[in-house]
């Protein structure tokens, strides 16, 4: 459904957001994306969804080439960024018609599909208000919303979770699942190892641009069973290097 | 169309691309966002256009003046028959209004705006974004236009009396931007998208926004200056109709199907006129948008544009180099104000220009006879001229430290990070007194050159220079207060794009009008000295000491309302 191949991505050129990431996600798979801070999660999501142009690579979602058949290939995919910038002056209803719009989804179509999201969101009472007046977690509901109502195939979501109250996390973990069930697929980055160890048919660890651990959840902690059990937690920490040594943590406390 | 939730479409399908274009107009130009601009609570935001209305009664009797300016200007050119020339002057003004405005709209309007990436991320090619986003800054730029070249325009149409020149008339003022933005997007796109790789991307976009404002002022000036002929082809040029205004358009025939457009002494010639100029217009800027786009997604999605953030550098840092000098909190916060300033490519470039235009204009003035500008002046004013100049230059001083932007917009550029201001152990008085601090040295940067470039160019010798650049300081720091103390009271902190920051907002032009006000009743309590016959020597020191009151004055209120300001926001 997703396939990335071989893509790189340097900024200024020296420095490599990405570099040679090779991923196949596949229909009905909800796929957990995880890195430390500046590891190249963000930088592979924009490249996914067509915002940034790869140095070298191909991405194709579901079946079609980004780069030769962008506004298809855009078509069938729902994306919801790390930090929805939205436009404050639109009300929440006139950004979901934007994006109905320039989804091609008809005006009949429209309401129904609103409704039923803004319904599950909780939304429906403030969708007439500025996005402006939105808290953040509102905004991140309507942006969520604004990605699903042209019912793209695949879902890239980038920290999806953030902002968002409990209840509304719970419903869209239970969305995304409903979607893969249906044949679609869902590519997550969160830092919530948690629910990627609870939500995730496979996960891939990026660090410093390179994809260091692709499996299911069960099979990494297979991997590292012969040193305990261990959580997923304890397994990326450990692949990431990002443990500190006892003496710099007891400096640290000082 | 009936929905149940305003504002969604319940039939049909709308083009991608005028839905973008829609969408674009309405968080550029809605009432909301134009209440916002002038600085308005939410409260009253529904009223945007009502206020912006009221806003325009105040440039009233400017516009009246330029109406009147313009009617002499035609009637005039109309009489020696050149009635061309009206044109060629309304329509290069206000290009070269276009370029300067049009070129930091574009640069903030398709690299720097918030909704770039979302954009991207939707299924719109790059030529739909690029032409919403150029449409809506055309559209921007046609409202400078009509306040530049309209009252000419008006005018001259009024004077001839043609009932045909009305329909020409409005092509060719609706047009009035293309050029100017199609030049400024095949300079822009390029040069963004070869520096947005690079790791001083933001000084090469400000160092090439200062090249085209110097190429600009300077191709105007060798293109326009009609003396460069000689006496005897200007007399011969003045004797046929119209012949003026090959001359003036230079090499930039343009202006000249302009002019043929309106004021062509037959059918034919309007016709061509017209033809030409719609043609190229039209034509060019299509061109330009047609080859850009692909740069212009190029330009996007190879590197970060300034709105998105800068990837974390690996490379290792050493914070000792910042660490190395702790601070006073005055100091701190000036420090961090300059910062931002030259950190922000749109900040920056505006204060660079600031300090640029003087240069420039002194420059102008001596090249078109500002040599003789100091006998002239000696010669109007008698001997006590140069004194005169000073106090004028002080005065001019004061104007352009209203208007320069660094002031006015001191509480604003804080933006969304203003919180952090409220919860650091530094009282407001200490930072509005820092801002006050960096706006000063700023508006003394200012001062050099201006006493640089007026001692030069009016011989003022040293002893009047040194005055000059005492009284200028003094007059720095009210005009500096006042700025602050309007930005405290409505300062525009809800921005994304940092051009609504220093540029897309009212609070230089209100900020400005207070320090006329200021600066008017100073000139006339001096002025009325001067009448009674007070010496150079006393009008200095009365001066200096209503600045110094004065500045005292405005001091205190600045640090009385800091507090109440700060808790307020």
């Amino acid at each position: 459904m997703i396939r990335i191949s071989n893509v790189s991505k340097s900024y200024g050129g020296n420095v490599k957001a990405v570099d040679s990431l090779d991923l196949h996600v596949m229909p009905g798979e909800i796929f957990g994306f995880l890195g430390p801070n500046g590891a190249g999660k963000t930088t592979t999501i924009k490249i996914m969804v067509g915002i940034l142009e790869p140095d070298q690579g191909s991405v194709e979602v579901a079946g079609i080439n980004l780069v030769d058949k962008s506004i298809d290939a855009k078509k069938q995919i729902g994306y919801v960024p790390d930090e929805a910038q939205l436009w404050e002056k639109l009300t929440g209803a006139e950004y979901l018609d934007f994006v109905c719009d320039v989804y091609g989804v008809p005006g009949e179509k429209r309401e129904p599909e609103a409704v039923r999201l803004l319904e599950t969101f909780e939304m429906l009472q403030a969708v007439s208000d500025p996005i402006g007046s939105y808290s953040r977690g509102m905004r991140q509901k309507i942006a969520v919303i604004g990605s699903l109502m042209h019912h793209p195939s695949v879902w890239v979501l980038d920290e999806p979770m953030v902002g968002l109250d409990p209840r509304s996390s719970f419903l869209l973990k239970e969305l995304m699942r409903s979607h893969v069930d249906q044949g679609g697929a869902v590519f997550f980055s969160t830092h919530v190892l948690e629910v990627a160890e609870r939500l995730c048919d496979r996960v891939g660890i990026i660090h410093k641009g390179k994809l260091i651990a692709v499996n299911t959840v069960e099979e990494m902690k297979n991997l590292f069973a012969q040193e305990g059990d261990k959580s997923l937690e304890e397994i990326f920490l450990e692949v990431t290097g990002a443990r500190l040594p006892q003496e710099q943590l007891a400096s640290l406390a000082k | 169309m009936s929905s149940g939730i305003k504002g969604l479409r319940t039939k049909g399908i709308r083009r991608p691309f005028w839905s973008l274009l829609r969408m674009q107009f309405k968080v550029e130009y809605s009432p909301a966002k134009l209440a916002e601009n002038i600085g308005l609570d939410e409260s009253k935001r529904k009223y945007g256009y009502l206020y912006l209305g009221l806003m325009a009664l105040a440039f009233v009797p400017f516009t009246v003046m330029l109406f009147g300016l313009a009617n002499t200007l035609s009637r005039e050119l109309i009489s020696v028959n050149q009635p061309g020339l009206a044109v060629v002057m309304a329509v290069m003004a206000a290009q070269i209004l276009v370029v300067f405005f049009g070129l930091s709209h574009l640069m903030s309007s398709l690299y720097y705006s918030s909704d770039l990436e979302m954009l991207q991320s939707f299924p719109l090619t790059p030529w739909q974004i690029m032409y919403g986003k150029i449409f809506v800054v055309y559209v921007g730029q046609l409202v400078f236009a009509l306040i530049v070249a309209g009252p000419f325009l008006i005018t001259l149409g009024v004077n001839l009396g043609g009932v045909l020149y009305w329909p020409a008339a409005l092509p060719v003022f609706l047009l009035i931007p293309a050029v100017p933005l199609a030049i400024s997007v095949l300079l822009l796109v390029p040069v963004m998208k070869l520096t947005s790789g690079t790791r001083k991307r933001d000084l090469f976009r400000v160092l090439f926004g200062l090249l085209i404002f110097v190429l600009v002022m300077g191709f105007q000036y060798l293109n326009t200056n009609i003396a460069r002929h000689g006496p005897e082809v200007f007399i011969a040029k003045l004797m046929e109709k119209n012949g003026l205004v090959s001359a003036a358009a230079g090499y930039y025939p343009l202006l000249k199907w302009a002019a043929w457009a309106l004021t062509g002494e037959d059918a034919g010639r309007k016709l061509l006129g017209l033809f030409l100029y719609s043609g190229i217009s039209i034509g060019l800027l299509n061109l330009v948008i047609a080859f850009g786009q692909r740069w212009f997604l190029g330009g996007i999605a190879t590197g970060a544009p300034a709105a998105s953030k800068k990837p974390v550098s690996r490379a290792s840092t050493k914070p000792g180099a910042i660490f190395a000098k702790p601070k006073m909190p005055l100091s701190a916060m000036m420090l961090r104000d300059h910062r931002v300033i030259v950190r922000t490519p749109n900040f920056f470039l505006t204060v660079l220009l600031n300090l640029l235009i003087l240069p420039i204009i002194a420059l102008s003035l001596y090249l078109s006879g500002g040599h003789e500008l100091a006998r002239f002046v000696e010669m109007v004013l008698g001997a006590g001229a140069r004194d005169v100049v000073v106090l004028a230059m002080v005065g001019i001083h004061g104007v352009f430290t209203g208007i320069n932007q660094v002031a006015s917009t001191a509480v604003s550029r804080e933006g969304q990070m203003f919180w952090f201001n409220k919860i650091i152990p530094v009282s407001p008085r200490v930072q509005m007194r820092a801002k006050l601090a960096y706006s000063t040295l700023f508006a003394l940067a200012q001062l050099v050159i201006l006493g640089a470039a007026g001692t030069w160019l009016f011989n003022l010798g040293p002893a009047r220079f040194f005055i000059l650049m005492a009284l200028g300081i003094l007059v720095s720091i009210p005009v500096s207060t006042i700025c602050l103390l309007n930005d405290l009271y409505r300062p525009k902190l809800r921005w994304t794009d940092p051009q609504q920051a220093m540029k897309s907002n009212f609070q230089t032009l209100v900020a400005s009008l207070f320090s006329l006000l200021y600066l008017g009743i100073l000139a006339l309590v001096i002025r009325g000295f001067h009448l009674m016959g007070v010496s150079p020597a006393w009008l200095y020191g009365i001066s200096g000491i209503l600045l110094a009151v004065s500045s005292y004055a405005l001091l205190y209120w600045l640090d009385q309302v800091a507090e109440a300001g700060y808790a307020r926001l």
